[in-house]
């Protein structure tokens, strides 16, 4: 199907426009620019309703007024008719067919309020007798371009951000129904319901057709016995696998979350280790201090003597060492003559007992001696003293030796190795504190207990799985059996063979569409996920250099959800873990991928879909769009079409430029020719006429990529 | 040797006082802990390394000692290190170069004493240059590199 041309009038800002879209298969692409609040969106609404009526626009069109405000009607009006004439055509093998489509609404207005009193659709086709009414127009539109497929075929850049964000749920429903209703899933799984339908009234008519046969009837009774044990064990068997599946996603939810806590680290290990690392610190500041007070305490040693008072101890020594040499010390005079006096012989060998005068003179001699030799013996006594308590201070420090400055150094290391330890376990000590801080406060016992619960649920479920599939398929092979053996009876029965044929074609048909349904879903599904994947890489450029997204692969998995993986082959969050221009890139080739594989032949129309995008990305996004889409119909700002001339001017077969009367003079320099601001339309695309030409201010915002609505600060309140 | 100064007491300038109790642990609640802020264990320590550096730096010794007098040391002291007192017999016996001085120790004591008073303004520059840093450190590195390795 490709759109040829729209009429449209009295549709919220587009008064009365005509638009063509170009259908030349080498220039797909039309082009409509406009700055914001110049009617792109109205253009997209309109398109829409003009479809599929006030289902096809915004909460299915419930408050949604499609005239203008009062401000752009005749001031008398009360009942304003709004209308829209798309002329469309579709491809057959038969050839090509135009339609044309009317729609047409009249709301009654008044002030803001309306009602929408009329409304009716017609559709024509184009035949050598000129257009034809068809009989059923929405119903035709519908196979033309299905309603389901809205979402897809008609979007705004935002909007299809849905696809990917948002509720995470919502976003894969959304992805699912696109698939499956472009895909067409839903017929096949309708077609199947339907021929199991038909197979069981075969059944019936079997039962009730043979019911006096007794042989037939005894196999029906035995089928029937078994196809009532079906039942019981079919609901255990949902229910077992529900609760398998269950019970394997809450394992793996906490097997994330122990992992995730194991990862930040045990808060419990954590406090233990901070523990141990305070009370290594504080040894280490003690050693510190200990070893202080060791370096403080070698001011008491006597080796610090040695060193810093050489000079005086070296006089000393050599006076003292003079009165050694001598004989003055060390004294002996009065200890020998007491020693003499005490053995009664002098040394001259005479006696000095008192047995005669001479010893007793010679004794009292000895004893005067001693007498006069106390006063000076009392120095050399000192001196003796000194001379041997101090050989230690009197001898030099050889270099070799224990010195001072030694023993400091010694101190000096020792203490440097502790001071290390402490901080470094002060820094661990930080650390800890820091990463336990950041630890959320999870309980691992407890997470293990709930893993170890929910393990043993998933076992149980298991099991009880197998149990009844197991026993669903005995009754399966029981019934083909019987099945089998008694439509051989039926076979050599004119009636029998007649329900045989019906039989075996209802179930030859349910087998293909399963089959079909089957393969749908799994090799559909992969090659618009493998196609959604190379156009995406393509359009951000992955692999280039200058690509900072570090994206490496997108798909769509089973379960319909759009994942994008990192460089490490992390999932990345498509809501938060891309940037802007990525995820418009992402939902965009979402959209092209899903239309080329279903072969559907339809337009995109596409609103404001280069948003946010710059360079590389938005040029080989366009390029790409413009390549995949049969009819591409792009409604684009200023800034979009910035950078894209080129592609635009190759491939634009059509081109319009809307321009709002009211946006004089912000953002248009000339003052328009009509009152109101029914949206005017020219056919510039890179330059403009009098009529679309920008204003200076509006000029300047776009050459620095700017909004316009942030530029003029209309979002502000 | 026996402690020969025993009896006696070592007097220094009053002012000293407070210079000693700002460095020395000996009288400073929990000063023990901290050897960075009080290098010197007792007053002795600290009065025998002044009288150390003089001696070293050959710095005259000073004798006059007027004003008012605090009574920095008991005599006492030098029985628990009798090699101190040893070291100061061997000073006043190096100084005076006779032997017989040992006979009097108030004399050899005004010898020592006049030492650690031409020491102490030395010693007491450099422990006031290192406030701040770890004055322990700051005083061995001063005796090492400039008195003992020079």
């Amino acid at each position: 199907m490709k759109l040829i041309s729209v009429e449209i009038k009295n549709f919220r800002l587009l008064k009365h426009i005509k638009i063509e879209f170009s259908t030349n298969p080498k220039k797909n692409l039309t082009v409509i620019r406009a700055a914001n609040a110049s009617g792109k969106t109205s253009l997209l609404n309109a398109l829409q309703w003009a479809l599929y009526g006030n289902t096809g626009l915004p909460n299915n069109g419930k408050d949604f007024r499609k005239s203008p405000n009062r401000e752009n009607l005749d001031q008398n009006i009360e009942f304003c008719e709004i209308k829209a004439e798309i002329y469309y055509e579709t491809i057959s093998p038969s050839g090509t067919t135009q339609y044309k489509i009317t729609r047409t609404s009249t709301e009654k207005v008044d002030g803001t309020n309306f009602t929408e009193h009329l409304k009716s659709v017609s559709l024509f086709h184009k035949s050598d007798k000129g257009y034809v009414e068809e009989e059923y127009p929405d119903a035709k539109i519908n196979f033309d371009l299905p309603k389901d497929l809205r979402e897809v075929f008609f979007t705004d850049g935002d909007a299809a951000l849905n696809f990917i964000q948002g509720e995470k749920e919502k976003a894969g429903e959304r992805v699912e129904g696109a698939i499956r209703a472009l895909l067409g899933l839903n017929i096949y799984e309708k077609a199947i319901v339907h021929t199991k339908h038909v197979i069981s009234k075969i059944e019936k008519s079997i039962k009730e057709g043979f019911a006096g046969d007794e042989k037939i009837n005894q196999y029906n009774e035995i089928i029937k016995n078994f196809e009532d044990h079906k039942g019981p064990n079919l609901i255990k068997h949902t229910k077992a696998k529900h609760g398998l599946e269950r019970s394997i996603e809450l394992l793996k939810k906490t097997e994330q979350n122990i992992d995730a806590a194991l990862k930040n680290g045990n808060r419990e290990e954590l406090a233990i280790e901070l523990k141990q690392v305070i009370e290594e610190k504080d040894n280490a500041i003690l050693d510190v201090t200990n070893t202080n007070k060791g370096i403080s305490d070698l001011f008491k040693e006597e080796i610090l003597a040695k060193h810093l008072l050489r000079k005086k101890f070296d006089v000393a020594g050599i006076l003292l060492e003079e009165l050694h040499e001598q004989g003055h010390i060390p004294s002996q005079t009065v200890p020998v003559l007491k020693e003499r006096l005490i053995t009664g012989s002098c040394i001259c060998g005479e006696s000095l007992d008192e047995k005669d005068q001479q010893s007793i003179d010679r004794r009292n001699r000895i004893e005067q001696l001693i007498k006069d030799s106390k006063n000076p013996d009392k120095t050399k006594e000192n001196l003796s003293a000194l001379y041997f308590t101090s050989q230690n201070l009197l001898e030099k420090i050889e270099s070799e030796d224990e010195n001072w400055p030694k023993i400091f150094k010694k101190f000096y290391k020792e203490r440097d190795k502790f001071n290390s330890t402490a901080e470094l376990k002060g820094k661990r000590q930080t650390e800890l504190r820091n990463t336990i801080d950041t630890i959320p406060d999870v309980d691992i016992r407890q997470l293990n207990e709930e893993r170890s619960k929910f393990m043993q649920d998933r076992d149980t479920n298991q099991s009880q799985e197998i149990e009844s599939r197991v026993a669903l398929k005995e009754l399966d092979d029981n019934i083909k059996d019987y099945k089998a053996d008694r439509d051989i009876l039926l076979r050599n029965n004119n009636l029998g063979k007649q329900y045989y044929s019906e039989l075996t074609v209802a179930k030859d048909l349910q087998n293909l569409f399963e089959i079909s349904l089957k393969t749908m879903k799994t090799t559909e599904l992969v090659k618009v996920s493998d196609l959604m994947n190379n156009l995406f890489l393509e359009m951000i450029g992955a692999g280039r250099v200058e690509q900072k997204a570090n994206i490496t692969s997108a798909k769509i998995d089973q379960n319909y959800k759009i994942i994008v993986y990192g460089t490490l082959e992390q999932k990345l969050d498509t809501e938060f873990g891309l940037n802007g221009a990525s995820k418009r890139a992402l939902t965009i080739a979402f959209i092209l991928a899903l239309t080329q594989i279903s072969g559907t032949e339809a337009p995109n129309v596409i609103d404001t879909p280069l948003g946010m995008m710059s360079g590389y990305v938005k040029q080989s996004t366009l390029k790409i769009a413009i390549h995949q889409s049969t009819q591409l119909i792009l409604f684009l700002t200023h800034s979009e079409i910035k950078d894209c001339e080129e592609i635009i001017e190759q491939s634009a077969g059509k081109h319009y430029t809307f321009t709002n009367p009211a946006s004089f003079p912000t953002i248009i320099k000339n003052k328009p020719d009509v009152e109101d601001s029914g949206i005017l339309v020219c056919e510039c695309l890179l330059d403009s006429c009098h009529q679309c030409e920008l204003s200076k201010s509006a000029q300047t915002a776009i050459s620095k990529d700017k909004s316009l609505i942030d530029w003029f600060g209309w979002g502000k309140k | 040797m026996q402690n020969l100064f025993g009896q006696l007491k070592i007097e220094l300038p009053s002012h000293y006082q407070e210079i000693f109790g700002k460095y020395c642990q000996h009288g400073n609640m929990g000063a023990r802990d901290k050897p960075h802020i009080y290098p010197f264990p007792r007053n002795v320590d600290m009065w025998f390394l002044a009288l150390c550096i003089a001696v070293q730096l050959e710095i005259p010794p000073i004798f006059s000692n007027k004003g008012d007098v605090w009574g920095a040391i008991q005599g006492t002291v030098f029985g628990s290190d009798n090699w101190r007192s040893d070291s100061l017999v061997l000073l006043a016996i190096g100084h005076s170069g006779d032997e017989k001085i040992i006979d009097n120790p108030n004399e050899m004591m005004k010898i020592a004493n006049a030492y650690a008073l031409a020491g102490l303004p030395i010693l007491i520059a450099k422990l006031d240059e290192g406030q701040g840093d770890n004055i322990l450190d700051y005083i061995s590195d001063y005796l090492i590199e400039e008195l003992i390795e020079e």
